[in-house]
Order: C-alpha cells, then structure tokens, then sequence
C-alpha cells in the first residue's frame, strides 16, 4: 500500500530532472542526430540506433577504451546502459587521452632523450 | 585537461544539461550553477572546483560559429555534455605560468654522490618559493634519466631525497613539481586546462593519483575532483 502524500525528491529524481530532454517530441530521430552532429556536440546512442549514423562521414570518432556509456540515447531518448559515445574528431584529443596517446608521449619524449646521451 | 580512465575501470556516465553562460573550449570541469543562475553549468575558475558537476566533453560551434548561451526568446538553448562520473581521473599538463609557459627545468650545478641531493643555481630561482618539499623530482637526462623520488626537504637551491638516486653529475637536468600523489588542492591556469606547477598545491580540490613523469612540455598530474556533486554534500 502506497500513502498518497507528497513526498521530497531524492537524488536519483533531482538528477533526472536536472537533465536536458533531449529530442522534441515530433522531431525525427534522424535530423535531431544530426543536428547535433553538425554542431560538433557529443553524440550518444544505444545499441538499436546504433547502425544508424554514419560517425564516419560526419568525422566522428567512436569511443572505444569505454565502450559503453551510461547515458541516454540522442536517437530515440532511452536511458541506456549500453551506449555507445562519439566525440568530434577535432575536439576528442581536447578531453580524452587513450592509453595509445600517453605510450606514444612518454615513448617519443624518452627515445629522443636518450638517444642523445 | 582530458578524461583518462575511471578509478574505478567502470563506463563513463554522459549528461546533457544547460549551460549558464557561453559555452567555453571542451577540456575544462563545469561546476554547479548557484541559485538563481541560468541554466545549470557553469565555469570552474582557476582555484576552485566546488561542487564540480564534470569534464565538459563538446563545444556549440555550428558551422564554424560558437552557438553562444542566449536568453534571447527564439534563441537555441545552449546544452553541453559532461562526464560525470567522479571517479574520473583526469589527465592534465604541468606548467610553470598562468599562459602555460613550460616547466623550469633544473640543471645540476655541484654533484652529489652519495644521491641525495639536487643542487641547481639554473632552476626553480626558489625550490622554498613554492615550497617543493613533499613534492616530486625526476632526472630528465644523466644516469638517472626518468628516476623520479618524493621530496623530502628544501634549500633555495637545493632538493634533498631519503631514497638515494644513483650519483649525479654537473649538467644532468631534472624537473620538480610541489605536487604528489595524495596531495588534495592545486591551481589551475587561466584557460582552466592546465595545473600551475610553479605555485604551492593550493586553490581548487583536487586529489591526485599518478603523475606522468616525461619533459618540460610533456609532464602530466593524473586527479580526481574531489569536491564533486554527486560524490559529497556540501
């Protein structure tokens, strides 16, 4: 049995409400994607929107050290635990470094080091 | 500043949520708007994370033009993703000045053979000023090149160790930096993406897990925020 009186928000509903909706409602899944894609932001899709954009053509790079994201899906506004991320190309060396990038830095630093003692 | 790894090792958590003024470069930490501001995220300055929300992940830029933040009717609303795990380790650059100058690097001017010391009059004018006690040091060149080891005391001049690196010699060049691992506060430059690596570990929390010991232009602090929202009431 549930009391029906107003109770206060915990956490997990401040969160939810803090969150932008995403899509609006009558926009096509498609043009809202990219949309978001034209503007460079981070696009962010389940499992079954997925094949749907073309993260190449748009110069996106797909995240792979996390390959999946807890977020919800730009295409068809579902709270997934299985997205996958795409950040633009030029702004990915901005806000993420692979494991790949910090081998490379240490690497070329230390090889031209002591190749010159 | 970039997102490196989860300390976790779990998935990243991406929100999208309401900018409270123009949207900056991607890279910097968003904190939490105060009452009555905009939207929800704002800038993080450069000694303070308080009630950090995330690392900001994309910029507005629309056909080569920054979607700016706009209370004007008609206007797009300016929304930007944040990671918001805060067990996120971000990975940022060391550097010497609020522009980000590079790292002053050191140079041995009297060796030392027993190992236990650092004597330089081309480094750091003042290893007292900031005080690099309790921070780190590492050989960028010599015998010891990428031998690192805690401070453990200071002269204007000089940098004593407990665990003995290997003999130096005149000329072996070396960085040092007053932050280490633990440590919980440090100061950001002016375009939020870097560490102040020539100021004492004060200002914005910041609590540090690793460093990335390489060059002048190459040497990076691994940190979690630590005054996060969704990790502490305050």
């Amino acid at each position: 049995m549930e009391l029906l009186l107003r109770k206060p928000h915990g956490k997990a509903e401040q969160l939810k409400y803090m969150e932008h909706p995403g899509r609006r409602l009558g926009k096509p899944h498609g043009s809202y994607v990219i949309d978001l894609a034209d503007l460079r932001k981070v696009v962010v899709l389940c499992p079954l929107c997925n094949s749907k954009f073309d993260w190449k053509r748009h110069r996106f790079r797909k995240e792979k050290e996390f390959p999946y994201v807890v977020s919800k899906c730009d295409a068809c506004k579902t709270t997934d635990s299985y997205c996958s991320m795409y950040i633009a190309e030029e702004s990915y060396k901005k806000v993420r470094s692979t494991a790949e990038d910090r081998r490379a830095e240490a690497k070329a630093f230390w090889k031209n080091r002591l190749r010159r003692q | 500043m970039t997102g490196a790894y989860a300390i976790g090792g779990g998935k990243l958590c991406l929100k999208k949520y309401k900018m409270s003024a123009t949207t900056q470069d991607p890279g910097i930490l968003m904190i939490r708007s105060a009452a009555n501001a905009a939207g929800q995220l704002s800038i993080s300055t450069t000694t303070s994370l308080a009630d950090t929300v995330g690392l900001l992940v994309d910029t507005g830029v629309y056909q080569g033009n920054v979607v700016e933040y706009s209370t004007t009717q008609g206007d797009p609303e300016a929304v930007a993703s944040v990671i918001i795990n805060p067990d996120l380790v971000l990975r940022i650059l060391l550097v010497d000045s609020a522009a980000n100058a590079a790292q002053t690097q050191g140079e041995i001017t009297t060796a030392a053979s027993n190992g236990l010391s650092l004597t330089t009059t081309t480094g750091v004018a003042d290893y007292t000023s900031p005080q690099h006690d309790e921070g780190l040091v590492w050989y960028t060149s010599g015998g010891n090149a990428s031998a690192s080891r805690k401070i453990t005391s200071t002269a204007a001049t000089a940098l004593t160790v407990i665990v003995p690196f290997a003999a130096n010699a005149v000329g072996d060049t070396f960085l040092a930096t007053p932050s280490n691992v633990g440590l919980q506060t440090g100061t950001l430059s002016t375009d939020l993406l870097n560490l102040r690596a020539d100021l004492a570990p004060t200002g914005a929390a910041m609590s540090f897990v690793d460093f990335e010991l390489n060059g002048a232009t190459s040497s990076y602090a691994h940190f979690v925020a630590t005054d996060h929202t969704f990790a502490v009431v305050t």
